[in-house]
Formats: structure tokens, sequence, C-alpha cells
């Protein structure tokens, strides 16, 4: 019944209007606008409110509707009123469908300036067209029936009229349709990825929208008996939106509440002055800095005061039933078209600007097994799933899926074609539960993906299947908490959910695993090993111990090219795979012992900081020193936390709690400047320079607002000294510069002015192995002058430089100590990071 | 004859698209760094106008045309500082609305103060006459204004590319997280970009007062070009701006000499056009995160 | 019910007038005199007796959009049944208005604006028009530049406003300048957004006109005058759509040429000069012509309501009809043409005084003798029936 209540409300709305109206004594006319305006704001909260397109320029619609209603009476039908109107709505729903597919081409706030553009010539047009629109003086002498001339019989009409568009609306809001412009709204993004073609749900909001606006034209031009040009003036638009924000655009039926809001504020503020416009706008400001939910959304938290909070899903994740789940169900297995590999990927390449991420990179997963895909940080894995999943176009190469060819396909296309995915970084409609999350994901391959009307939560098999899926995957009991509010592992376990349950020929994995509890790891593990046995998988995961138990074919990818494909014992055995894994122990530079300069006073302390994303807890009460002069290596597979441990240290992420201390002062919870003012120079993993500027630029922003004292001085004499290659390129552009060049312009930026603390982030990648040398020996000598904590995946590396290591696993340090021995004891060695 | 007359209205067009050009200008700043686009941008062009009349009379045209756009300046200060700064980083839609609301204020504002009547202002005895070159007649006011717009263009770029203070800004509309990271709080900066956007805005309206009706809607109505502008141009695109004014006021020159009734409407059908060639306008966006 | 002030009098010791006219927009600034002199006219009104010796009461209302227009026509005339709806300037609203005073059998007098349809296409039998007519203006104004020599066997070009009103002035102007030997050196329809007028300019200057004729709307005309003399053009300017606030707005030394008012300020006749003092007194500056317009419509009503003894619509319709006349402070009295509605009455030509001549900022011009002349027939100037057919829908 709670479901109705909209429908109730609105019933209950029109039939009370007219008493409130006329106690207030106001007409039936007025009445009859109310309901009107209310009309058509509901169909432009289609737009703002369930997709998140805001147009600044839906009055041309209404004007639109009541010029041809007007137009079709005078010319064509003298005296009716029905054909006119259902030829009017025609009439906006074909123009609004062409203008929607121009206007759609932009996103955000483009998209609002290109409804304003297109408002404002609009109106040009109407205003000055006199021989059709009647110009300024508008069109008259717009008849209604005899039947209808009484203003409450009219009324009638309209209230009827809008109960209906109320009833398709909240029959819309329920339909598929309804609910995927919702998830537009939540990750236009990832709706691709589910199959669902963004574009052309956009566009039915668009004309759907427009016409049930362009309705509320009809009505109101036989309302008021003429037409003019001035609904498609922009300032209507405005009130238009007024309306929608004032009433709540996150409601269904806020928006009539702004409506009804509206035209009372307008009626009786009017009467006493003429600057009601004035109070309008600072009302309408007053909302959009303290209640961007309008007065729905006022009225909500008064409620809130009141009634007592529902309990928190704190405890959802544990109210699940995550039995036994077998294997997944026959309704998931697509049919294979061709035998063979499943999916082939064929030289692919592709460059971002001048680094080269993926280079001529092949591979064929076969039907029915567990395909890994493994290798460092950088190596381009994730860039190859964007490949094969239409996230970015090939430069080159090709992949065929199932025996057709997807690439250059747009996502949801190749989506369709049979691949499903999840994302290494979670990728879902955070705002939804996590029920509809999959739901939405079964419907994209359902026959009414498109439906208007039908319920989407009525649909027998799609809630069969969703059901099904959140068995299978272990999420039965957490349906109704929000998506956005799950644990991290939990947010994963439901992105690889979306993607299973596309039904896909073949599922590509992004590290699943990641962030999950031990328990949990295995599980999921068992999971996805025994899906494979019916559903290809092309895995990404770090663990190569399970990748190694689980997989039966495996890909090693370094630096954007394959370097071993083939068993698991080619990949285990091979020398290179575990060079880059386990740090070869050969390596020239590892092999000269590093006097260490540490001097016994501490500089950076870490006292039980705790980190959260949202609900995830990424850091878990880690503790840990740096002493002056002393170099650290910070470890740890991808997603234990040291990106995040690095952007506590340096401000941009907020600890929850704990102490990072200074040089003896307190700078937990600075913000990053204020961190940088203290002595820190960040180098981010991508360098981050600023393009455009030269060398010399660069380092005088690092200079700029660092000349505080905390640290040693940094002037461009001192930084030459260690980096003399800069001194020739000075003035050239950053990003004309060579990888290693820009690698050191990022270190000398970094240090300009005064630094005592160096964060390096995964300062080799993508280097050379002459200028990783280069830098490598820089960096033994920057001991001499300041502290360095370093992330890197080049093992050897981190670990030769290193004074000390500090692992961490899952958000907590799980072993610190000298990197000395993790140098001279392989089994310590794979024990601390080969887990 | 007919030639150099085409020649004539192109060169007026040029002097058109200046009027747009430090609009369209203030608004990408704005945009590029803070990623708003601020609807009540007209409204300071029409605040620098009514100020430059309400100062004239007492400190003259010179000096209503320096203390206006400071004044209008100081009160993008307050705005940005009470208002603005809390939407950079939150749903660029709140700060469409909510500039949205802030023009209409603002408009009412001066409804109440100076009246709904055009308030009459000239140009100063001191700026009148014509400059003939040639066949060519040009107001000598209008080619100050070219003058100045040409400056502050110059200026804005010398500042963005020359100075410590423009490469902060360039790095942060690259960057605004490296830019923290090197210890540079982006803060005052934007505060400065949109105090100078305004200005700029503010300048437009001090040097318009004088050749168009002074009324409370003229920054709605200069507003709309300004879009049309920066849409052509691509938000964010320094030169892209530039170029794109040039580009719309010839383009409206020469339909007001081949087909008058199409003035306005051959500008929105540029856009069209550029909208179906290169939709992220003449030069393409740098900045995609405000999509 | 606090919100309704206007149930707080009883019913039948006051007399209601609805003034609807639109105080936000564009037409702000003319809604301000209007409302001003229907003030203005109510005070005297009621302190002369009121009507029928019932007080005046004044509902004033913005009407801001035809459709706001409508609603709110619907509620004075239902539920505070008003006697009258007086205002309007925006054709639009006061088309939509007069759909609404003949359902509902109440008589509405359009104080401000001139589109022809609303007195002819669109007429209707309870809707009076004391602003003037198209026709009126272009007529009034075409004569004064036909006595300064600039009309017969010269060259004209014609600015107009891309838009209703401006296409209706063009039309009278054509007829009128062809008819009197004058021909086109240039024609421009000009889009009503327009703020620059440069390119034009250059085209007139190009074209060499004997006299520019400017059929152009509200602000347009300010900033055309702006521009004009920016550019230093010489030509003879004329223009038939005007009111007096544009010249006001252009600022002296900008403003030039000749063109048409229904009336002004200077007009030297004992209750033009009374209402000059009375309004100066209370505005702090001088009445426009849209503040002549609903004086003098809210003097009519009044005058008729207290001659008729009655405020029945109908009957003040009739009266009106058969010609009744009133003081409308010009040298003769006015009567309404019952063909179509009609104010009938003199008309003004106005001619900007040189820069160096102007001695405040509101007397900047000097003024032709009423137009038509004394020994003409005051329908010498309208609209003839084949220029405009009112045919009044029952």
């Amino acid at each position: 019944m709670l479901e109705l209540r909209p429908l109730l409300i609105g019933l209950a709305g029109v039939v009370l209007l007219p008493f409130l109206l006329d106690m207030l004594g106001l007409t039936m006319t007025t009445a009859t606008d109310v309901v009107v305006f209310a009309v058509a704001v509901m169909g432009l909260n289609i737009l703002v409110g369930w997709t998140g397109l805001v147009s600044f320029g839906h009055g041309a619609w209404f004007g639109i509707g009541a010029y041809a209603a007007a137009l079709l009476q005078r010319h064509f039908l003298p005296g009716a009123m029905v054909l006119p109107a259902i030829g009017a709505l025609v009439i906006v729903a074909v123009f609004s469908a062409i203008a929607g597919a121009l206007i759609l081409r932009r996103r955000g706030v483009y998209f609002s300036l290109l409804t304003l553009a297109f408002t404002a010539m609009l109106f040009s047009i109407a205003f000055r067209w006199t021989e059709v629109t009647g110009g300024e003086d508008g069109l008259g002498n717009v008849q209604r029936w005899e039947s209808l001339a009484n203003s409450n019989n009219y009324y009638m009409v309209v209230a009827a009229v809008a109960l209906v568009v109320l009833w398709g609306l909240w029959r819309l809001r329920r339909s598929p349709v309804g609910t995927v412009l919702v998830a537009i709204r939540e990750n236009e993004g990832r709706t691709g990825f589910l199959g669902y073609d963004s574009n052309r749900y956009k566009l039915m909001a668009f004309t759907i929208s427009a016409t049930i606006t362009g309705l509320a034209g009809v009505l109101s031009v036989f309302n008021h008996r003429f037409a003019s040009a001035d609904p498609i003036n922009i300032a209507f638009s405005g009130e238009l939106l007024a309306m929608v924000v004032i009433g709540g655009m996150r409601s269904f039926i806020g928006p009539a509440l702004g409506a009804l809001f509206f035209i009372l504020f307008r009626e009786f503020l009017s009467i006493y002055t003429p600057n009601w416009l004035f109070f309008f706008g600072l009302l309408f400001v007053g909302f959009i800095v303290f209640s961007p939910d309008g007065l729905v959304g006022i009225g909500k938290r008064v409620l809130g005061m009141v009634r007592p909070k529902p309990p928190a899903e704190g405890a959802a994740m544990a109210a699940r039933k995550a039995g036994a789940s077998g294997r997944i169900p026959a309704r998931f297995i697509r049919e294979g078209q061709t035998r063979g590999a499943v999916l082939t990927a064929e030289s692919m390449r592709k460059s971002f600007g001048a680094v080269k991420a993926v280079r001529g990179v092949s591979f064929a997963v076969d039907d029915k097994r567990l395909h890994a895909l493994i290798g460092p940080n950088g190596a381009g894995k994730t860039t190859a799933f964007n490949l094969l999943s239409g996230m970015f176009p090939l430069d080159e190469g090709h992949v065929m899926l199932d025996g057709q060819r997807v690439d250059g396909m747009p996502p949801h296309a190749i989506t369709r074609a049979g691949l499903g995915r999840s994302f290494q970084i979670t990728n879902l409609f955070p705002g939804l539960s996590v029920e509809e999350n999959i739901r939405l994901a079964v419907q994209a391959r359902h026959p009414a993906r498109f439906s208007l009307f039908r319920d989407a939560n009525g649909i027998e098999d799609l809630r069969a299947d969703t059901a099904e899926l959140l068995r299978w995957t272990g999420m039965a009991g957490v349906e109704q908490a929000e998506a956005g509010s799950l644990s991290y592992g939990g947010q994963r376990l439901l992105d690889m959910g979306l993607a299973l349950a596309t039904k896909p020929r073949i599922l590509l994995l992004d590290e699943p695993l990641a962030g999950l509890a031990a328990a949990e790891r295995e599980r999921v593990g068992d999971l996805i090993k025994t899906l494979s046995n019916d559903i290809p998988v092309l895995l990404v995961e770090h663990d190569i111990d399970r990748v190694f138990r689980m997989a039966d074919r495996v890909t090693v990818m370094a630096d954007g090219e394959v370097l071993v494909d083939g068993g698991v014992a080619d990949a285990r055995d091979d020398a290179r795979v575990q060079a880059v894994y386990l740090g070869s122990g050969a390596h020239a530079l590892a092999e000269k012992p590093r006097p260490s300069a540490v001097k016994d006073a501490p500089l950076l302390e870490l006292k039980h900081v705790n980190t959260f994303y949202g609900k995830s807890h990424i850091l878990n009460d880690v503790s840990f020193n740096v002493r002056q002069n002393e170099v650290v290596a910070l470890l740890g597979r991808n997603g234990a936390g040291k990106s995040t441990l690095l952007k506590t240290m340096i401000g941009t992420a907020r600890p929850a709690s704990g102490t990072i201390t200074l040089a003896g002062e307190q700078i937990a919870g600075l913000s990053p400047d204020k961190v940088a003012r203290r002595g820190v120079g960040f180098v981010p993993q991508g360098r981050a320079l600023f393009a455009g500027m030269t060398v010399g630029e660069n380092l005088g922003l690092g200079r700029l607002k660092r000349l505080t004292g905390a640290g040693i001085h940094w002037e461009e004499e001192r930084i030459l000294q260690y980096f003399p290659r800069l001194k020739e390129r000075w003035n050239v552009a950053a990003d004309r510069l060579s990888g290693g060049e820009q690698q050191m312009v990022a270190v000398a930026r970094a240090l300009s002015g005064d630094t005592r603390l160096l964060l390096l982030d995964e300062p080799f990648e993508g280097l050379s192995p002459a200028v990783t040398e280069e830098l490598f020996e820089t960096f033994d000598k920057l001991r001499q002058e300041v502290s360095i904590i370093i992330v890197d995946h080049h093992l050897d590396l981190a670990l030769a430089i290193s004074d000390r290591t500090v692992a961490l696993e899952r958000g907590t340090v799980q072993w610190n100590g000298e990197s000395r021995l993790l140098r001279e004891d392989d089994e310590l060695r794979r024990k601390v990071l080969w887990l | 004859m007919e030639i150099v007359f085409i020649l004539e209205q192109v060169l007026n067009g040029l002097l058109i698209g200046a009027n747009y050009l430090l609009i369209a200008l203030g608004l990408s700043l704005i945009f590029s760094l803070g990623g708003v686009v601020n609807l009540a941008h007209g409204a300071f062009y029409a605040i620098g106008a009514y100020l430059t009349v309400a100062l004239s009379p007492t400190i003259g045209f010179g000096g209503a045309i320096v203390v206006s756009p400071v004044v209008v300046a100081l009160l993008g200060l307050v705005i940005e500082r009470l208002l603005l700064s809390r939407f950079y980083r939150g749903d660029p839609i709140l700060s469409l609305l909510l500039t949205f609301g802030l023009a209409m204020v603002a408009e009412q504002s001066l409804r109440m103060i100076f009246g709904a009547a055009p308030v009459p202002f000239s140009i100063p005895m001191w700026l009148r006459g014509q400059v003939f070159i040639g066949e060519f007649i040009y107001s000598k006011y209008r080619l100050i204004i070219l003058g100045v717009a040409v400056l502050c263009v110059a200026g804005l770029w010398l500042l963005l590319k020359r100075t410590a203070f423009g490469r902060v800004v360039r790095a942060g509309v690259q960057n605004p997280d490296m830019v923290a990271a090197l210890g540079i709080s982006l803060k005052p900066y934007m505060t400065a970009v949109v105090m100078i956007a305004v200005g700029l805005a503010a300048l437009a309206g001090t040097m318009m007062a004088p050749v168009t009706g002074v009324t409370p809607t003229m920054g709605a109505e200069i507003l709309t070009f300004a879009f049309v502008v920066v849409v052509i141009g691509g938000l964010g695109s320094f030169w892209g701006v530039v170029l794109a004014a040039m580009i719309v006021g010839v383009v409206r020159g020469l339909a007001a000499y081949t087909f008058p009734p199409a003035t306005e409407a051959a500008v929105y059908m540029l856009m069209v056009l550029v909208l179906l060639l290169r939709p992220r306008g003449l030069f393409g966006e740098r900045i995609q995160r405000f999509e | 019910m606090l919100a309704m002030p206007s149930i707080s009098y009883g019913q039948s010791d006051v007399v209601k007038i609805g003034h609807l006219t639109p105080r936000t927009g564009f037409l702000g600034p003319l809604g301000e005199f209007a409302v001003n002199a229907a003030q203005l006219a109510a005070d005297e009104i009621n302190a002369a007796g009121g009507i029928n010796g019932r007080k005046l009461e004044v509902l004033f209302e913005d009407s801001v959009n035809p459709q706001t227009a409508s609603a709110k026509a619907e509620r004075l005339t239902q539920r505070d049944k008003v006697a009258c709806i007086v205002g309007e300037i925006n054709s639009a609203s006061a088309l939509a208005i007069g759909q609404v005073v003949q359902r509902e059998k109440v008589l509405f007098i359009n104080t401000g604006a001139n589109s022809d349809a609303l007195r002819g296409s669109d007429c209707r039998r309870y809707m009076f028009h004391t602003e003037s007519q198209n026709s009126m203006m272009v007529k009034t104004a075409g004569r004064a530049i036909l006595d300064q020599g600039l009309v017969r066997g010269k060259k004209y070009y014609a600015l107009t406003a891309d838009y209703a009103f401006g296409h209706d002035l063009l039309r009278v102007a054509k007829r009128f300048l062809g008819e009197n030997g004058a021909t086109v050196a240039g024609e421009d329809l000009v889009p009503t957004e327009l703020t620059d007028f440069s390119p034009f300019l250059l085209k007139i200057r190009q074209a060499r006109p004997d006299v520019v004729i400017g059929n152009l709307a509200g602000a347009q005309v300010t900033n055309f005058l702006k521009q004009y003399s920016e550019y230093g053009l010489r030509f003879p300017i004329a223009g038939f759509g005007f009111d007096i606030a544009l010249a006001w707005g252009a600022g002296p030394g900008n403003f030039l040429g000749t063109w048409p008012v229904v009336w002004h300020h200077l007009v030297d006749t004992p209750s033009s000069k009374a209402f000059t003092q009375a309004f100066r007194a209370k505005a702090g500056k001088p009445p426009e012509n849209q503040a002549w317009s609903d004086y003098t419509a809210m003097r009519i009503i009044a005058q008729s309501m207290n001659e008729l003894k009655s405020t029945d619509a109908t009957k003040v319709v009739e009266h009106l009809e058969k010609g009744a006349k009133f003081d409308i402070l010009k040298p003769r009295e006015g009567y309404f043409r019952a063909r179509d509605h009609q104010l009938m009455m003199e008309l003004y030509a106005i001619t900007a005084l040189p820069a160096d001549k102007v001695q405040n900022p509101f007397d900047i011009f000097t003024s032709s003798a009423a137009i038509p002349g004394p020994n003409e027939s005051l329908e010498a100037v309208a609209a003839t029936a084949e220029e405009n057919v009112c045919t009044f829908p029952s």
C-alpha cells in the first residue's frame, strides 16, 4: 500500500485543492493553473530528479504544446478539443525527439546550457513569427466545448487528466525504463556495462518529459483560451525549475507541491509588492543552500527529528545467509555461438599521450576455463580490461567475442554481445539497494527492458533471477541495504554480481577478492572457481598463490606487454615472472650495499591511524615511525592500503582516529597544503606535472608557498646538484620531456622549497633501466638530506634502497623491520611479500 | 564597394565580439577552476553598468570605469566566500541553480533600487566622436572599448601565462590535489579568480552603459549570448573563447547585412553547427570532469 | 483570511476597480507610471465624493504574463466583483483580459496595449482603448515630418522591430509615406533581442537616406538613439512607436528626431497642468504618457458611472458607445468611437531639443500643435474601417 501513497496524495490533492483556493479567495481557474503547473513540473522532474539532467528550457515544450493545440483548433479542427490536444502531443513528441537527439550530445552542465540557448532561440522565433503565432498579440479565441465552458467542469477534466498522468508517471517510475533512468542518474557509466544504451534511455526520458510538459501547455491553452510566446521565455523555464527544486526533486510528488507553493506565493505576494520576484529569488537561493531537497526534504528532516531512526545497517553483512552456493544455475549461462576460444585479443595497442599503456597484447580465453591475467602494478591489466569491454577505443588490434568482432563497439553493445565485467574501483549504483542493483543488471537483458508501464518489480522471471543471484553470490539478507553503505568487500561482491547478472558468455573480474575478509576470500575464490566450470572467467588478481592454485591458464603482463602466456607451471617457473614479483635478486643495483644515513631521532610518527572511505575501513590501527634521514619502503599488494596511507599522511584523506606527528607537531587532519608547508614533499604516481609549463615553472610552484624553514632549504643550485640534467631542460615544457626527466622534475618539484620528508609513489614506474639506475642513485644521495618513504612494486629496488620496510596487508601493518632481513632471507621475503 | 562594405561589417563584427569577450572569458575562467557555471555573471555586468551611472556624477566616467569594477569585484568576494565556495566540489547542477537564483535576486534588487525604467546615460563628451579610416567609419568610443577589451585579454593572458598567480591558477585547473600537495591552498586563488572574472564583467557593463539601454534585464540579455560564445569556443579554452567571440560578432554583422531578421538566429545556427561538427567547441576542451 | 485585503470592506459601500498591469519584466517601467497615475486618480475621485457616493477602491495587481493576467482578471471579476478592470500594456495580456471580461460582462479599459488586433480581429464589446492606435501614432508623426519637408520626394530608411507591433507600424507607415510621395532607400527588420545597432547604422550610412524611420519598440528605441548619436549620423530621424520614458531613458543629447505621443506633460490645458503638478508631487517626476492613459481611464469610468448613477458594465458600455464626451487633459474633449471602441482624441508630435538647449532631464523636446487640427474631425488620423475591421463577437 505504501507504494500507492503518491497516487492517494494526488487524488486527495486535486479534490481538496479547489476548496483550499476558494477559502483563500482564489478562483477555479487558478486551481486549474496549479494542476497544470503540477503536471508540467512532474514532467520536468523526469529529467531533473530521476535522470539527473537539468533542463533550463522546458517552458519551450509547454509553449509549443499550447501553440500547437491552439493552431490545430483554429485552422483545422474548429471547436474540437481532443483531436487538437492529441495532435499537439504528437508534435511535441516528434519535435522533442529531434531536439533531444541534438542536445543530448552533451552531458552535465553543457546539457543545461544548450537547453538554455535552445529556448532563447525558440522564443525569438515564436515572438516574431506573427503570422503563425500571433507574435506579441498571442492567439486568442481558443474554444472550449460548451459543456466545459464552466470553469468547475473544466477543472474536473484537468484534474482527471492530471490523475491519469500521475498514474502513468507512477507506473513509469516503477517500470524498467524508469528504474534505468534512476540508474543513469546514479552512475551512467555503469549502465553501459550492464548492456543499457543510456543515450536511448535519455532520449526517451527527454521526449516523455517534454511531451508531458507539452500536455500541461495544452491544458493551459484551454484553461485561458489563448496561447502566447511567454511560456517559451527563459524566465518561465526558470520558474518551472524553481518549482521542482522548491518542491523537492528527489521526491515523486514533491514538484507538484512546488507548483502549488509557487502560485500561492506569486498570487499573494504580488498583491503587496511588485518586488515579489526578489523575495522569490531569495527563497530559491535559500532552498539551494540549506535544503536542496526542497519542501519535501524539510518535511523529512522535521519528521526525522520526531521519529526514531531505523537501526543502522552496520550489522547488515552479518545478517547474510551465505550458505553453499553450488554451481551457477543454468539460466545464467549463455549458449556459445562458436567453438574454440570465447574471447580473443589480438595485438591490442593503446597509448595515452606519450604513455604506451598496452603494447601489442594478444591472448585467448577458452570456454569453461579460469584464465588469470596477472602482472605488477602498471602492467596494463586494467587497461586491457577497458579495451576489451569497450571503455576505451583500441588504437590498433582487434577483439573477437564468441565469433563476433567487438572492437569499436560501445560498451553496451559489447556487454550485450556477452562480455560481463567488474571493476577494480567499485562501480555500483551507490544510492540504490543491493537488490535493485542486481535487478537492474538482470533487467538489461530482459525483453521488457524498454517497457514503460510494466511494474519492474512485478516481472516474475526478473524477480526470480534477481533472488537466485542474490542467493548464489551470498548476499541474501542484505538485499535492502543501500549499495553505498556496504563494506568495501560487500561492494566488491556486488560489483561481481552485477557482471554475472548480465548473463555473460565470458566474465572479466578485476580483483574481486581485494578487500574481502579471509574467510570471505576463501568462499568467493571457490565461487569463482566453480563458476568457471560453466562460464569462462578472465581474472585479474594479485594474490599469486591463489591464482596459481585456481587458474587453468595464466597470462602474465608487464609494462604493457605479455610476458608469459601459458599454464600455471609455465608462469610459476618462469624466471622473468619471478623477477617481476620477487625481484630477481640479480639486479645490479640491488647488489651494492647502501650505507644507511639514519640518525636516531624520530621525524614522523604514526600511532593507531584509522582511515575510512565512507563506511569502508581502509586503514586499521596503523603505527610506525620514520627517523631522520631514514628510507622506509612501504610494501603490500594492491588494495592493501598503501595509497590510502600516503593520502592520509599528506592530508588528502582525513584519518578518523590516531595521531600523525611530524617533527613533534601533530599533522593528522591538517589540509594537504598545510601538511606540505610543514616540509612534506609528495611525488604522486604518474607524476602529475603541470602540462604547458616549463621545468622552471613547475619547480617554482613547488617553492612558491614552501619557504617555511621546515626542513632543508632547496634552492635551485642545490636541486641542480642532484638533477644536473634539468639545467639544460629548464625552459622546456614539462610535458615534452622524456619519462625519466619528467620523474626527475616531479621529485625536484616535491623538494623545492623547504622539505624534510619525501614521499615517493611508484617513482620507477615505466622507466628504462638506465634511467631507473640514475634515479636510484639520486635517491641514494638524497638520504643524506631528507627522510624518504617509497612505495614501489619493484621489490628489489625498494628493498635495496630502504633501511626499513613496512609491509601492509588489508589495512594493517603486518611486518615492520629492517629491509636487510628481507633482502637476505628469501624465505622471510616469501612469507612477508608473497602471501 | 560591396566588398569594401562587407569588410567594414566584418571589422565592426569584431567590435561587437569584444563586448561578449570580457564576459565569456570570465565565465570560462570561473568554470575552469571552480566547476561553477555562473548564471549570475550577467548580473555583475548589469551591476557594473548601474554603478557607473550612479557614480559618474560624483567621480566622473573616468573614475567610475575604475571604481565600478573594483566595487563589483568586492561584491564578488563576498558572494564567493559566502555562497559559491560551498559548491566547488559538489554537484555542478546545484551551483547552476544557485547562480540562477542569485541572478534573479540581483536583477530584482536593481529594479528595486533604480527602478525598472532605462536609466539615462550618455558617452561623456571627451570620448564622443567618430574616426574615419578611408571609407570606414568608427565610433571613437567603440574603438576605445575594443582597445580596453584587447588590453584586458592581453592582460589576462599575461597574468595567466607569466605570473606565479597565473601558474597556480593553471595548475589548479589541471590538478587541484597536486597543487595542494605543493603547499598551495587554492582558496584565495579561487576567490581572486572570481573577483577578476566579475570585475571584468562589471568593466564590460561600465563600458556598455553609455551605448546601450541601462535596464535591470541587460544582464540576462547579454548572458545568453555569452554562453553561446562559450559553448562554441569550448568552456575552459582561452583562445577558443576569444576566437568564438570574434566569430559570433562577425556572423552577427554579416547576417545583419544580408538577412537582418536572422541576425540573432544566425548565431544560434552557428552554435548548432559547431555542436554537430565539433561537440567540444572549436578548440575542444581539456576539462571533462564536469560532464 | 488575512491574506485578502479586499474582503475587509463590506460589499455595498465601495466600488472596486481592478488595476492590472505588468510591474516586472521589460514593461515594468511603464507599469510604474500607470500604477502611480491610477492611484492618484482614485485619490482625487474619492476626494470629490467617490462614485455615486461610494468610495472607490483600486486593487492593484501585477499582471506578470498573459496566463497570469487571464487568471487574475478572472479572480478580480469573480471573487472581488470589480466594476471594471483598467490597465495592461502587453498586447497578449490585454487580449487575454478582453476574453475574460467578455465572458464575465465586466468593463475593461486598455490603457497601454497598441496592437491593431485588439481593435480589429480580436476586439470585444466590453473592451475600450484609451491608448492610441498604431494608425494614429503613425499619421501624427507622419504629418509632422510632412510639414518638415521630409516626406515628399524623399527617400526613407526604415528600421522595424521584427514582431507584431513593428509590423503593424510598418504597414501603416508604408502606406502613409507612399501616398505622400516618399520612396524607399532601405528597409530592415530588426530582431527584438538586438541591442547593438552598429551593423544597421553602417547600412544606413551607406544608403544615405533623407530620413530614417524607426518602427522600433521599447528599450530598442533607447539603444538605437544612443548608438545613432554615437556614430554621428546626421540624417533626420522620425519614429512611429514611442513612449516618453524612452526619450528620458536615452538621456539629453541622445534623444533625436520627431516622434508621436498620445500626450505629454507640457500640454497646456488646465486639467493637464493640474495633473502634471499633482503627479510630480506624488512621484517626484513628471507623468509620462502611460500615466496619462491610466489617469484618464480612471476619470472616464468615474465620470460615466456618476452620470449613469450605476456601475453596471453593460450600461457603461452603451453610454460610451453613444459617444459620451470626456475631458482628457487636451484642448478638445475625447469620445470613444462606437465602431472599434478606440478613444478619439488629439495627439502630439514631439521633436528633440538640441542638447545645448536642454534645461533639465525631462523637458527635452518641443511639441507640435495638437493633431488633428482644431477644424478637423478627431477621426482624421484614426484607422479607417478598411484599415482595421472590428466586428464584435457576441
